[in-house]
């Protein structure tokens, strides 16, 4: 069921003020979080199916130019390029190695570097733009199960909540004379004063937030009401259905190459 | 009225009850506070007569849980969520992670109960009021103190609009700040007749508050009376609970004699912690 308009004064008035409240970083972050996140998933699938390296390169571009738009470019740049250095030397090395032509092997390890390079910045995108709360609501409003959206949110919060836990943990382990090593088996070993209590006030956080959360009536069947959800104006709508589009032909193309 | 006859309570998994033997009664309007040495079951007690255990947390319960003489035990979660809430010690693993303001933050009882908007704003204008945080509605919840985060989640509480509020450490986690903000709310939540139910170490917010105390020891209730008469007790220190400031002073100026001074009071208050 969505979400009836807030008609009477009062909830108006809320629901407004809970809509300008809002304050965002980029326009890329002013997107309905669904808009990102279907951008996102074109660009997974973009980066797996597209089928040549110019195709790719166009990808890469596109989607740097969002993540500069996103301000988000310093960020999703060193990922994607370590990504991308990473997997495109593994390719080189492979098809050297397996007797292929040093040019070739120079192309499918740019094919691969770009590829690899693309599905960070998209993955990167959704991360760092869409507020998980907003897209819980933008989901439960078109519709979704409660109990999908709030694993929506969990899912998005997961990350970014463990790391400002895990930099807190570190920041007070180095407050008491921990000091990690350069060589990474060495800081592996040392990471467990950081790794446990971060495990452990994980799971006792999680079986608190629980029992919050069921003090609030989170296990009440039936839809629940919303206040506002994030807006969805038909360039964006229009936008979504393209990107589906672009997905569909390019596995179309690709599957089409194969088979031929 | 909340009443829970409790023979026995044990967790999932463990061989000894965790509660026994227990009848407790808060009376409509009536403030009782819960005191005793860690692992006396305080918290436990906070879990079964808020009915998340057995309900969410598992384990087995003999006895049942009465308000206002329903019989809650085995009642839906979410059920006895509207007569009685629990608010814990650290408010911010209580956020719930799914909101971008204090006032849906608060709305998220109501919401979950899918009240429509109307109704669900009423309570929320009425839980920030009562709890004296209107003007942060509009504040993400993740950038408060830790006193006015427990104070968001003591509003998402009445929210909900439970005739009982049982409070589990509510300023254990807390700077004096945070304590003062949530005490004073504590009071007027007693004032306007909520009734409340609150385990604390820290008897000098229970002494004024609560009409009754009840002393609790390795899962039972081993002492009941009024707070005056409880925490006045010369031997409520042997019992590993901290007498209010006042009881300690009074009997640190009676043992000091005529001599009272800043260096007899801290030798007959034992230095730590100060009045």
């Amino acid at each position: 069921m969505p979400a009836r308009p807030l008609t009477d004064p009062t909830t108006a008035g809320w629901a407004r003020a809970l809509l300008d409240n809002r304050q965002f970083a980029s326009p890329i972050h002013a997107l309905n979080p669904l808009t990102t996140v279907v951008l996102g998933g074109a660009a997974l699938a973009l980066a797996l199916s597209l089928p040549s390296l110019v195709g790719a390169i166009a990808l890469v571009l596109i989607l740097a130019a969002l993540a500069v738009a996103a301000r988000s470019l310093g960020r999703l740049g060193r990922p994607a390029l370590t990504a991308a250095a990473v997997l495109g030397g593994l390719i080189w090395l492979i098809s050297i190695a397996s007797g292929g032509a040093a040019l070739d092997a120079a192309r499918h390890a740019a094919e691969g570097a770009l590829r690899v390079a693309s599905i960070v910045l998209g993955v990167g995108l959704v991360a760092t733009t869409v507020v998980p709360a907003a897209l819980g609501l933008d989901l439960e409003r078109r519709g979704v199960s409660r109990r999908f959206a709030t694993g929506a949110v969990a899912g998005l919060g997961w990350g970014p909540g463990l790391a400002r836990r895990l930099t807190a943990i570190s920041a007070a382990q180095r407050a008491r004379g921990l000091r990690l090593a350069r060589d990474p088996l060495t800081r592996l070993r040392q990471s467990a004063p950081i790794l446990l209590p971060a495990l452990v006030t994980s799971l006792g956080g999680l079986s608190e937030r629980t029992i919050a959360l069921e003090a609030r009536a989170s296990g009440h069947p039936g839809r629940r009401s919303l206040l506002w959800a994030p807006p969805d104006p038909t360039g964006e709508r229009l936008l979504r259905w393209l990107l589906l589009v672009v997905v569909g032909l390019s596995l179309v193309v690709r599957i089409a190459g194969r088979a031929g | 009225m909340l009443r829970l006859e409790c023979r026995s309570y044990t967790y999932p998994g463990a061989r000894v009850a965790a509660l026994r033997e227990i009848d407790l009664v808060v009376p409509h309007g009536g403030v009782v506070g819960v005191v005793g040495a860690n692992e006396s079951g305080k918290s436990s007690l906070c879990l079964v007569a808020s009915g998340m255990a057995p309900g969410v947390v598992g384990g087995a319960l003999e006895g049942r849980l009465e308000i206002d003489g329903e019989t809650m035990t085995g009642r839906p979660v979410f059920e006895i969520a509207q007569r009685v809430g629990l608010g814990l010690a650290n408010p911010v693993s209580q956020l719930s992670g799914q909101t971008l303001t204090v006032f849906e933050e608060v709305a998220l009882g109501p919401m979950n109960l899918g009240l429509d908007a109307a109704r669900t704003v009423q309570r929320v204008e009425a839980a920030l009021a009562a709890v004296r945080i209107g003007h942060l509605a509009l504040q993400p919840p993740t950038e408060l103190s830790g006193g006015e985060t427990q104070l968001v989640v003591i509003a998402g509480l009445l929210a909900m609009e439970p005739s009982h509020l049982i409070l589990d450490e509510p300023t254990s986690e807390l700077d004096p700040i945070g304590t003062r903000l949530v005490a004073e709310v504590l009071h007027e939540l007693a004032h306007r007749g909520t009734a409340l139910l609150i385990v604390e170490h820290r008897t000098d917010l229970l002494d004024g508050l609560c009409d009754r105390i009840v002393v609790m020891d390795s899962g039972r209730i081993v002492d009941e009376g009024p707070a005056e008469t409880i925490l006045g007790q010369p031997g409520i220190a042997d019992r590993g609970i901290e007498p209010p400031a006042r009881f300690r002073l009074s009997r640190a100026l009676e043992a000091a004699g005529g001599a009272v001074g800043p260096g007899s009071l801290r030798q007959a208050l034992g230095g730590w912690p100060h009045p």
